[in-house]
This record gives structure tokens, sequence and C-alpha cells, in this order.
């Protein structure tokens, strides 16, 4: 055993040394450049910086309002993916329960949410969203993103589905009614899978940046990628502050994925999607 | 589990049916839709403002104009939302599809006056251009952006220069070059760098534009103003014509001789601004609108500007420098017109015209830039007046789908080799008749 | 694959013979809807309703300013389709990268995940870092490697020369042939990491004595690999394909910022495309049209996919 693991070991750690280096170098160099000015990055973009240069970064907070759209992503994606947690497992609970005609058709039709882009919605969405006057509202962005509960009910319910029947049985015996089956039995047991799921919603929300260039009209209120977005259009010759825009909207999410890693990995390995 | 083929074909069905309603029923809904949004009347008097101006002179220069007239404290308030030039346009179409247009909408004129004054989006402002027009200077190139169909649907604001080179002097210098004057001293001073091992021309065109310009430059030369405008028009002259397939060539064999700098292809107008300012290129030609920022963020050398070089066998001698671009007109679903119309009654006044020049901007207010505007852009306006013919860029003049497609997309297809000059002007022409 | 339809087609048998009894119980419709409806409720209005507003666009003639000026055209978009040479280069550019970056995403995940389930000191690190890409928003890591791979003033020509591969310096993204794979392979930078993981969920719910009585029976690593942990991983395959196809054929992100769809077109794909013909073009009933074929070529995969897929679901 001891010797076998020392051969896979010389084999598998180059293969993950090399990888690893090839994802944390260009994030290494944007947050190590974002502390050089501009002249510095232009004569050696290698070079570590030879002082620590903060220039760039009270230029993005100052200019940048990167805190105001940090704010404002997380306000909408803490909302939105608390909605779609809520939305999904309740609609997976009935497909996943109750038979009635029609059932499957709908679950189809659900499905369709999966595929549709951001980008083929916005025209007709603009529209909507101006009837129901929620344009430059959090709103309109919450309730758009609140649409996107087909992924959800797509893999709750398939673990829904594979509860085993005794579990339910058992609490039918005990006069458990739907409400109390969902709140009680099922939703504990799936905990696993919806964290998983709120990661990739969390995700979704978070990169999506069409909906908030066209629904958002107060600057104010742009999110993070979007922010990011106009900064360096506006900073484009200057590398130093757009990588210091960049490291704050990369650095910030990655501390949260570090604080909660635990409870995501967790998730995941608890067997969230069962296959 | 059930029956899932039965399943299947209803599911089927239902998609049929889904895909099908909305056809039945998308007249009924769209004008219920139309209908849904009426007009609100809103005193409260503030004026939402859209421009494409996030950075340099503009950017600055907005901001002062707006501030100024904040402070006026009349009850109107100008709320100015700065949008990035590549988002700008799919904003603005969605405002104006949606019924949610700005008060005041600043954007390039032209073709896009047409398109927007055809579809009735835009108030006519003839009356005020009337009132205002003696205190502009080149108030005919002016109201070739603004007019459709006899009226005037925008005030012109900015003009700019086009065909100007930038260049490093200390580059020139450490390399034993003259400032070149015509083509062929041009192509040697080119050869020179390029064997000590410096890029000649920082160019970064993958959005297609920075390389059409240079195009431009060489119709300039080749076919002449009035030609351009015939093909343009379709009226006499094509797109194939051999002056047009001769300026592709032109733009083909910097390319080809390996005049452009690596990412050429690659990278965009901002990275060849940073290639050019970090002294890694020796020229960039580009418009006036690359001055304009200096005044906020000083180049880090004394950037020199040259004419651009003639042809020994250039057909046309004309001095051409470039264009009015930025327009500002008032959409007709905007929620306060008549503040607009202040606002932009003010737009048109010496003080404002003085504001926009100070900030770097070529203003089109008479005597705005004399007296204001950096040293810079005051050289380079002095160029405009000694010209003798004004062109607009070309995609500005071409339906979209030529310009924005044919024109930018076969100016790189060009440069990477994809297309010769011949196929690159076939493609303009056929694209323009199919729109005609 | 002879054994797994046999359970199917049983418990299909099953399910018929209930659904009657099951029917004529109680209402079930009836309590189904308020845990539908929240769900239902947002979907139909703020995604099923723009979208049957897409369908409705794509057969009218609009240049997207005035809603008085839509026209009525019938199937005319989707016949001009076939002589638009960019939007047969866009579909094809689309199911390249569709190959490319599923075939690539679901073998480097699967691959990963076996490597690091061997319970080798440092896993969790790895683990860790490979799944940071996923969490940075996609406008970020198409700026950074535009930075990155520019030739003028980025990192990976200098490198190149620095390491005295000098010659395989290239224009990168401004070349034609490379833009598109560059993409692909920048997406799955961003991607792998989450589909790693869910494989490394699925391989630590195997039960250990499957692997115990494999190695009684004399197997080494590779058998057990290939005979027990892969045959169980089938349906989780199953599943990244799907999420990974679907997500690879909504691609417009990492385009959008990047290249524009540009150097002439090289990266054009159909969601680009469209948004040009809307947005720039003045033509939002024809880029409708492209977005319906998107739509269309994605369901008929999807379905496919699923369909499949929920029948290994219930052996």
């Amino acid at each position: 055993m001891q010797r076998s693991n020392t051969i896979k070991g010389l084999v598998l750690y180059p293969v993950f040394l090399l990888l690893a280096a090839a994802i944390l170098y260009p994030l290494v160099w944007m947050i190590y450049s974002s502390f050089k000015d501009n002249p510095a990055i232009f004569a050696n973009v290698f070079a570590l910086p030879s002082s620590l240069y903060l220039g760039n970064y009270v230029t993005v907070f100052t200019e940048g309002a990167m805190g105001l759209y940090f704010r404002n992503s997380l306000l909408i994606s803490v909302v939105s993916v608390a909605g779609l947690l809520v939305f999904s497992s309740l609609a997976a609970y009935a497909f996943a329960t109750f038979r009635f005609r029609g059932s499957t058709p709908l679950f189809m039709i659900l499905l369709l949410g999966l595929m549709v882009p951001p980008q083929a919605l916005i025209i007709s969405g603009f529209k909507l969203m101006s009837i129901l006057n929620l344009l430059d509202t959090y709103w309109a962005l919450i309730f758009t993103y609140f649409g996107w509960t087909s992924f959800g009910i797509l893999v709750l319910r398939n673990f829904f589905q594979a509860v085993p029947r005794d579990v339910k049985d058992a609490a039918r015996v005990d006069g458990a009614g739907h409400w109390q089956m969902f709140s009680q039995i099922m939703l504990p047991l799936a905990r696993p899978s919806l964290s998983t799921i709120a990661i990739f919603y969390f995700m979704w929300v978070w990169n999506e940046f069409i909906y908030p260039l066209v629904y958002m009209q107060t600057p104010e209120k742009y999110t993070i990628p979007l922010g990011v977005l106009f900064f360096n259009g506006r900073y484009t010759i200057e590398w130093g502050l757009q990588m210091a825009a960049l490291a704050v909207a990369t650095v910030v999410p990655l501390l949260v994925y570090y604080v909660f890693q635990k409870q995501f990995i967790r998730g995941i390995l608890a067997g969230a999607l069962k296959g | 589990m059930l029956n899932r083929r039965r399943h299947h074909v209803s599911v089927l069905l239902l998609g049929a049916i889904a895909l099908l309603l909305p056809l039945l029923a998308a007249p009924a809904q769209l004008s219920a839709a139309q209908e849904a949004s009426p007009e609100a009347v809103q005193a409260s008097g503030e004026v939402s403002l859209w421009t494409e101006f996030t950075q340099g002179g503009e950017g600055a220069g907005i901001e002062e104009l707006v501030e100024t007239w904040n402070a006026m404290g009349n009850g109107i308030t100008v709320s100015h939302r700065p949008i990035g030039n590549e988002e700008f346009f799919t904003v603005i179409r969605t405002a104006l599809a949606g019924g949610e247009p700005p008060d005041l909408l600043q954007y390039e004129g032209y073709q896009q006056t047409r398109d927007f004054a055809a579809a009735e989006q835009l108030t006519d402002l003839t009356d005020l251009w009337e009132t205002a027009r003696d205190g502009f200077l080149l108030s005919e190139a002016g109201e070739r952006a603004c007019t459709y169909e006899g009226r005037i649907y925008c005030i012109p604001y900015t003009y700019h220069t086009g065909f100007q080179i930038y260049y490093n002097p200390e580059i020139l210098e450490a390399n034993g070059i003259e400032v070149p004057q015509t083509w062929d001293e041009f192509t040697a001073a080119m050869d020179t760098l390029k064997a000590a091992g410096v890029t000649p021309i920082a160019l970064g065109a993958i959005d297609g534009w920075p390389a059409e310009h240079w195009w431009m430059a060489f119709l300039v030369q080749r076919c002449g103003v009035e030609t351009i405008y015939d093909a343009i028009e379709q009226d006499g002259a094509a797109f194939t014509d051999d002056c047009f397939v001769q300026a592709a060539a032109d733009l083909q064999a910097l390319a080809q001789n390996g005049y452009l700098s690596p990412g050429a292809t690659g990278e965009d107008y901002p990275t060849a601004q940073a290639v050019f300012l970090s002294g890694q290129a020796a020229f960039f030609q580009t418009g006036s609108w690359f001055a304009s920022g200096w005044e906020q963020t000083p180049p880090s050398f004394d950037v020199g500007i040259m004419p651009f070089p003639r042809f020994a066998d250039a057909e046309f001698g004309e001095d051409v420098t470039g264009a009015v671009t930025h327009v500002f007109a008032i959409p007709t679903g905007a929620q306060n017109p008549e503040a607009a119309m202040d606002v932009l009654e003010w737009m048109t006044t010496e003080e404002a015209g003085a504001i926009w020049a100070r900030n770097g901007n070529m203003s089109l207010i008479d005597g705005a830039v004399e007296g204001n505007a950096p040293e810079v852009i005051q050289e380079l306006w002095a160029t405009v007046g000694d010209a003798n013919a004004a062109l607009p860029w070309i995609e500005n003049e071409l339906p979209p789908g030529v310009g924005e497609d044919r024109v930018y997309s076969g100016s790189v297809a060009l440069l990477t080799g994809e297309m010769t000059p011949e196929q690159f002007g076939q493609s303009i022409q056929e694209a323009l008749e199919a729109s005609a | 694959m002879a054994t797994e339809t046999i359970p199917a087609t049983r418990s299909a048998a099953a399910g018929a013979a209930a659904r009657p009894r099951v029917a004529g119980l109680a209402p079930e419709w009836l309590l189904a809807i308020p845990f539908l409806a929240p769900a239902l409720f947002f979907y139909a209005v703020f995604l099923l309703a723009p979208l049957l507003g897409t369908l409705a666009l794509s057969v009218t003639d609009w240049s997207g300013f005035n809603i008085a000026d839509i026209e009525f055209v019938g199937l005319d978009n989707f016949r001009a389709l076939g002589a638009d040479s960019v939007f047969w280069q866009s579909l094809q550019h689309n199911l390249f990268f569709l190959v490319g970056s599923v075939i690539l995403k679901t073998t480097v995940a699967l691959a990963l995940a076996l490597a690091l389930d061997q319970n080798l000191p440092f896993s969790n690190v790895f683990r860790g870092v490979y799944l940071m890409p996923t969490v940075i928003s996609l406008v970020v890591v198409g700026i950074v490697f535009t930075l990155v791979l520019s030739p003028s003033l980025g990192l990976i020509n200098p490198f190149l020369e620095a390491i005295g591969l000098g010659q395989l310096a290239g224009a990168w993204l401004g070349d034609p042939d490379l833009a598109l794979p560059i993409v692909i392979a920048i997406d799955v930078w961003h991607g792998f990491g989450l589909y790693m993981f869910l494989f490394i969920s699925r391989l630590i719910a195997i039960p250990q004595d499957l692997h115990d009585a494999a190695f009684v029976d004399g197997a080494n690593g590779w058998q057990d690999i290939l005979h027990i942990t892969l045959p169980l991983m089938k349906s989780m395959v199953a599943m990244v394909i799907l999420l990974a196809s679907i997500e690879a054929l909504k691609l417009f992100s990492i385009v959008y910022v990047m290249t524009k769809g540009g150097p002439n077109h090289a990266t054009e794909v159909l969601s680009t495309w469209a948004y040009f013909q809307a947005f720039t073009a003045n033509n939002v009933g024809y880029g409708s049209a492209i977005l319906v074929v998107l739509l269309a070529i994605t369901f008929v995969l999807a379905y496919i996919q699923v369909t499949r897929f929920q029948v290994q679901e219930e052996i």
C-alpha cells in the first residue's frame, strides 16, 4: 500500500502542481500587479512590485464605488438565492409526491428554463419591467432570477423521489400532512442538495451582467460585474487600476468562499445531486 | 414509473401549442403592451441624460456641464448616466423599444439620426437649431449629422479630427528618423524601425474600427471625398471600384510588411493606446479623442502629431480632417421634454461651449476652442480651419449591418489575410445593395 | 446496457398499474397547487412571458425602436438564415465549442476526481484550489485573460521567450485559428472545478466494501476504477454532460468580454451574432429568430439527455 502510494504520488503530484500553478498564477499576477503603478507594469509585466503602491485601490474605492456595487450584488444574490431555494424545493416536492394530470408536461416546460440564455429575453423583459414599473429597482433583477427555479426543481425532484418509501410511510403513519412532511422530513434530508444548488445559483446570479445592464439605470445600482466592466471601460489604459478593480471583485467572493468552504464542500460531498 | 412514451408525445404537443400561441396572440399582445404605458406627465424637474462619455476629456467635460447646470438651482436637476461605448447601443435600444428613454440623449448622428427619426423616436429640434445655428461653426457639417427628411433632430456638439498620426519623438530621434511627410518617407522610417527591432505602428483592431480608420485615411487620398459619398449613396460609385480596392490593399500591406504591433488583430483599441503610450511603438493613428484625455491623464512623453503622410501618386490632395461626432437629442418618449429643452438650450450657449472645450473637447460653438481648449486641442483644431472638406467615419453613414459588420470585420480580415482587397470591396457592396 | 433496461421496464409497468388507483383517491392537483404556485408564478411571468415575446418577435421585422413599426413577416427570418454565412459559421463554432468544452470539462473533472480520491496527502488543498476559478465572475476572468494573452503587453509571449520557446509566441486571440480554442480553454479553466466536485461527491458515496470485494478478488487499482468505480459514475457523468452542454450552448459572457465575436467572426457564436443583429444592426426580428434556433437546438439536446438521464436514475 505504502509503496503504491509513493508511485501514485510521483505521477500525480507534478500534475496537481502544474494545474494549481495554471490556476493560481493569473490570479496572483493580477493581485500583485494591482500594487504597481502603470509605468511599473509596462516596464515589466512579470516583476513583483518594488514597493507597495496603494493608489490604485484608493481610486477604485473613491471613483469606482466598488463597495457599493459589492453591496448591491450581495443583496441581490442573497435574496434571489434564498427565494430560489424555497420556491424550487416546494415545487420539486409537488412533482415528486403528487400524481396529477399534466405533471410531466409541466415539468418539461419548466426544464425549458434551464436552457434560456438571458440575452434572449432582454428586449421583451425590459418591456415587461416597464409595464410592471420595476425598472431601476432591485426587484426587477430579483424577480427575474426567481424565474430560474428549473435547475433546483430538476435536482430536488430527483432527490425527493429517491427518498426511500419507508421513510415517507413512517411519517404518514405518524399523521404528518404534506406540509409537515415537506418541512420536517424532506427538507432536512435535502440539506446537502440544497447547499449545492445554492452554490450554483449564487454563481449564476453573481456572474450575470446582461439584466443589470439593461434594467438598472442608476449607476449606484450596478452590480459587481457591471461595475468592473464600466470601471475598466473608464480606465482602459491604466492596467494597475484595472487590476485593482478586478482584484476587489475577485478577492471578496474568494474570501466568502473560503469562509463557507467547509459547508460548501461538505454539502457537495454529502451526496447532493444524487446520481 | 408512468408510461413515458405517451407523455413524451403530450410534451411535444404542448410544446407545439406553446410555440404557436404567441404567434396567434402576437399582434394583440404587442398592441396591448403599447397601450399599457401611457406617457406619464411628470413635473419633477429631473432630467435624465445618457451619454457614452465615461472617461478622459469627455467624461470630465460632461461632469462639469452637469455640475454647473445643477449649481444654478433653477428647479431642474440633470442626472447623468455614463454608459460604456460598447454597451451604449444595447441600453439605448432596449430603452427606446420599451418606451422608457432618457430625457436627453447623446449619440453619434448620421445613420442613427435617420434610424431614430424614421421610427419617430426623436423630437424635432429645427426651431432650437435655427436660433442656435449662428453661434455654431461648421454648421453645415453639423446639419448633415442631424437631418432627416429636411428637419433637424439633434444638436451637433463635438468635432473630431481623424487623420493625423501621433508619434513618439524619442523613438524617432533614437533611430535617427526625421518626421516623415510623404508615404515613402513614412515607409522608409518604418523599415528603419523594424530593422532596429522597434514596432512601428501600435494597432488594436479586434473590434474592427481602428483598422477601418486607416482604410479611411487611404480612401481619402485614393478616392476623394466626393467619390466616397457617391459610393455611400450608391450613386455613380461602388465599393468595388478600383480606388476602394486600392485603399484596402494599402491597409493590407501594413500587415504584410510587418509594420503593425503583434496584437493588431487580437487586441482592442485601449491596449494599442497603452502600447503607444508606454513607448513600445513609434506611431499611432487615431482621432483627436485620443488627445482630449491628456488634460486628465498627461502622457508620459511629449507626443508629436503629424498630418497623415501623402502618397506620391495620390489622386486626391484634399485636406480632410474629420467630422462632427457627438450630437444631443430629445427622445419623443422623454418624461420631461420641456425641462430637457431648457437644458439643451443652455448647452448651445458660449458658457457651455467653453466648459466643453476647457476639458479637451472640440466644441462646435464659435470661439469656444480658441479661448479655452488645451493647447494640443487648439493645434488640432487649427487644421480644421485650413481644411477644405469634412468626411464622417464611413460606418456612421452606412446602415449598421454594413458599417459595423462588413466594414469592421472586413478590415480585420484584410489584416489576417482572410480576405483579398477585392473581396473586401465586394462584401461591402453586396451588403449595401441588399440593405437598400 | 441490456441489464439496465429490464428494471426500467418493470418500474414503468408498476407505475402504469398504480396510476388509476392514485388518481381515484384524492384530487392531488389541488394539494399540489400551493407547492407549485410560487415557482410557477415567477417562471411564467418573468421567464416564459418574455420567452414568448422573443418567439413572437422572431416572426416579425422590427428595427427595435418603435413598437408601432413591428411588421409580421411569417417565417421570412428563418428563411433568411440559409443565406447568412455568419449564421452558419456561428453554428459551427457553437458545436465546436460544445464538443470541445464538454469533453474537456468532463474528462479533466473526472480524471482529477479519481486522482484526488486516492487519499494522497494534500488532496484537500488541491481540491480547494481547483474550485477557485468557478467562484470568480466570468467578466473578471475574461478581462484578466485578455490582459494575460495580449501579445504586446501581456504575459504569455514573454514567458515563452523566457523558457526558450520563443518560436511559439503568437497573436493568440488575434489569430483566427487559435481564438476559439483559446476561448474553450478559458471556459474549461473556469468551469471544471465544480464538475470535479460533483464527481467527488459521487465517488465518496460508493460503499467501501465494493472496492474491498474487488481487491479481495485480486483486482488492481486500475481494474477497480474501470470495473467498479466508473460504471457507478454513469448517471453523474450524464448529469455533468447535461449541465456542461447547456452551459456551453448559452455561451456569451466570455466571448462578449474578450472578443465580441472577432477577429472577423472567428469566435462568433449564435448568441453573440443574435445580439449583434438585434442590438447593433437594427434587426430585432432576425436576431430573435437566431435565438429561437439556438433555443431549439438546446431544447432538443437537453430533452434527449434528460429523458435518458431519468431512465438511468430510476434503476
